[in-house]
């Protein structure tokens, strides 16, 4: 035996030479003393096999890469698996280096078991100043945001609660006061119009039919207007909904008042969510009118609805805050005539509509956005001429203030 | 006004590119973004995306917390769930406006991927996860190769590490860069700098659970499973490829659980082969 393999022998530290694909090359007898093997049942197996579980995790996690991309690592705390008996922790340096042409890793082993005692102290000591510095931090910062958040709530409760008055109040106007004069004005014209000098002039009848279109015109609207703000004052019981049966109801619904029946809503079993069942029924109705009225007259309209269950921030408003639950996505999908992109956020407008040939006064998805709002949910659609118009629509799964 | 609101986005997918530390560039116009796992940075994909900088876009980020991100950025709350970090990826493919990604994933970066396609499947084509699991924690017949205990101790591992051992922390500094792109690197951390963020998305990670979640997936998949990956064992690669729909299993040959920086070449070959 030379000096240097004297040396070698009697280092004080453990030592491993291992490949790069993990496989032990070398050990010293200091390491085979340590973990309790013989060299014969070291040499050739994995360097992983010397590691308790979680120390095989730090070190395919963050060992092994930072040694592959630094070619050394130092001083890393690892605890080595001995054949029998309690764990060994180790402080371990690897140096990347060539042995016999191979490419190989010569790795140090350190036990410090004093030294783990004293940093075991010292991390007791540590988290329980963090804990309590954390505690503090947390309540400092949640008085501070308490404080900001009950001013804002405080001010928007009061916005709202006179926007809603208004709100009513404009209803009220619609329902009673604007109605009252058209059906005036429709009484008294038809009066007039009966009269023989209005009957015999042709250039009067054209204008007869003007007045007369326009009134069932503005009829219509004050009853559409009407219909929008009585709608979003009512409140039934929040249920879990049977949407699949919501979505047929609403289709039958469609088919009968629109009288027309030659298309399809397609769909598998679309999970449960809390909400209105009226509202969303209304939502799907308004939905599938939008898609008949803009289906394409080259192609039967097949509508689509997909479903599936994703987590989403339930805070909408609050930047910052975060509560991820569940939340169902629906899709709902036509083949119809679509529209311009640059449309999107347009057709969910008040009174806004791009169909001109379409009966409706542009308050369908004015009213969706209202009804997947009371549900504390989004709504986005997505289209263009080629391919139709996707509705999604995300609506959590449970009650808010159950979570 | 609608100036306005078009500056005011602007910012922001400035600020995310800042936040994620997102790098941007290659010659092709097929994006290729890349998803470190948990334990480092985006530096873990060194080897890889050369071999397809000429046919892609290349798109390299840090998740908040991790490499060289902001970590004031930081929230507790957001980052308490891998739905958190699949928001990171969705934030940057928004800003950066891609659509039809290739998302290459490794390890926890598997289930972040997935999850963010199936909350906006429009920004994917397809995934090439390395190394994923759906659950790492073993439970009631299902083989994920871990006790709760293992994890407990991991954090503590975790936090011996990060007494004070400088070098573990320190700026890595690359030999042999011959590549612009790469001399920014010099000054980066390699590995999560703050022990706090480390720990919470060492439990977000081990404590996870998405086997619900892999019969939403839609698009197609590659599964790269090591041999002798303790991580990702044999058992977990074989429940991803029966419950992963249009999924596709090669197991590999390297072994070990980080392929792309101790196999580049068998790596790089697969996912061509996949992707051709």
């Amino acid at each position: 035996m030379n000096l240097f393999e004297r040396i070698l022998q009697d280092l004080p530290c453990g030592c491993i030479v291992f490949e790069d694909n993990g496989k032990i090359t070398f050990v010293n007898p200091t390491i085979c003393e340590l973990l309790g093997y013989n060299v014969d049942e070291m040499i050739d197996s994995g360097i992983e096999v010397v590691f308790t579980i979680s120390s095989r995790i730090f070190y395919q996690t963050h060992f092994f890469p930072l040694l592959k991309l630094k070619g050394q690592v130092s001083e890393i705390f690892l605890t080595l698996k001995p054949k029998t008996g309690p764990p060994v922790p180790v402080l371990v340096n690897v140096k990347l280096s060539e042995v016999n042409g191979l490419v190989s890793y010569i790795g140090i082993f350190t036990a410090v078991w004093e030294r783990q005692k004293y940093e075991e102290e010292l991390l007791l000591a540590k988290k329980a100043q963090q804990k309590v510095l954390e505690e503090n931090d947390v309540l400092i910062q949640l008085k501070k945001q308490l404080e900001i958040h009950q001013q804002e709530l405080d001010s928007k409760v009061s916005m709202l609660r006179e926007r809603t008055d208004e709100y009513l109040q404009i209803g009220k106007v619609l329902t009673h006061d604007m109605q009252e004069p058209i059906r005036k004005i429709a009484f008294f014209f038809e009066a007039l119009v009966e009269q023989k000098e209005i009957q015999q002039n042709s250039e009067n009848l054209k204008k007869v039919d003007i007045i007369n279109r326009s009134v069932t015109r503005l009829r219509f609207l004050t009853n559409a207007l009407f219909d929008f703000v009585n709608h979003s004052s009512l409140r039934e019981e929040f249920t879990h909904l049977d949407v699949g049966q919501l979505i047929r109801k609403a289709e039958l619904d469609v088919k009968q008042s629109l009288g027309i029946t030659g298309f399809t809503v397609f769909f598998e079993s679309i999970p449960r969510f809390f909400g209105d069942a009226a509202q969303m029924k209304r939502l799907f109705i308004e939905l599938i009118k939008n898609a008949v009225q803009n289906r394409s007259s080259h192609q039967t309209l097949e509508i689509q609805v997909n479903a599936v269950v994703i987590e989403e921030n339930i805070y909408q408003a609050n930047a910052g805050k975060y509560h991820y639950t569940d939340h169902v996505k629906l899709e709902i999908c036509d083949n119809g005539i679509g529209f311009e992109r640059k449309y999107e956020s347009y057709v969910f407008g008040l009174l806004n509509k791009l169909n001109k040939k379409s009966d409706g006064v542009g308050l369908g998805l004015t009213l969706c956005k209202q009804i997947v709002s009371n549900h504390h949910g989004s709504i986005q659609i997505r289209s263009n001429p080629e391919n139709g118009t996707c509705v999604t629509i995300v609506i959590p799964v449970n009650r808010i203030s159950s979570l | 006004m609608i100036t306005a609101i078009f500056i005011g986005m602007m910012q922001l997918d400035g600020d995310i590119i800042k936040r994620n530390n997102v790098r941007d560039f290659g010659r092709g116009s097929r994006p290729m973004v890349f998803a470190h796992g948990f334990g480092c940075g985006q530096q873990m994909w060194r080897y890889i995306w050369p071999a397809f900088e000429n046919d892609f876009r290349i798109i390299l980020f840090d998740y908040v917390g991790s490499g060289n991100s902001d970590t004031s950025a930081y929230n507790q709350e957001r980052y308490g769930s891998l739905t958190g970090y699949a928001q990171d990826v969705l934030d940057i493919c928004r800003a950066l406006n891609l659509k039809d990604i290739v998302f290459v994933g490794h390890s926890v970066s598997g289930m972040i991927g997935l999850l963010a396609s199936i909350k906006q499947p429009e920004f994917f084509e397809s995934l090439v996860l390395i190394g994923p699991s759906a659950r790492y924690i073993n439970d009631d017949g299902y083989v994920g190769g871990f006790e709760k205990t293992d994890i407990d101790e991991l954090l503590s591992t975790m936090e011996k590490n990060y007494i004070g051992w400088a070098n573990f922390l320190a700026p890595v500094v690359m030999q042999n860069v011959d590549r612009p792109e790469l001399v920014d690197e010099l000054a980066e951390s390699f590995c999560s700098t703050d022990p706090l963020i480390a720990r919470q998305f060492a439990q977000v990670t081990f404590l996870s659970d998405n086997r619900k979640d892999l019969h939403k997936v839609r698009h197609p998949s590659l599964i790269l499973q090591c041999s002798q990956d303790l991580i990702a064992p044999n058992e977990v690669g074989q429940y991803l490829q029966d419950h992963l729909p249009n999924s596709t299993q090669r197991v590999m040959q390297a072994t070990g659980h980080c392929p792309h920086l101790s196999s580049p070449e068998e790596t790089i070959g697969l996912m061509k082969e996949f992707l051709a």
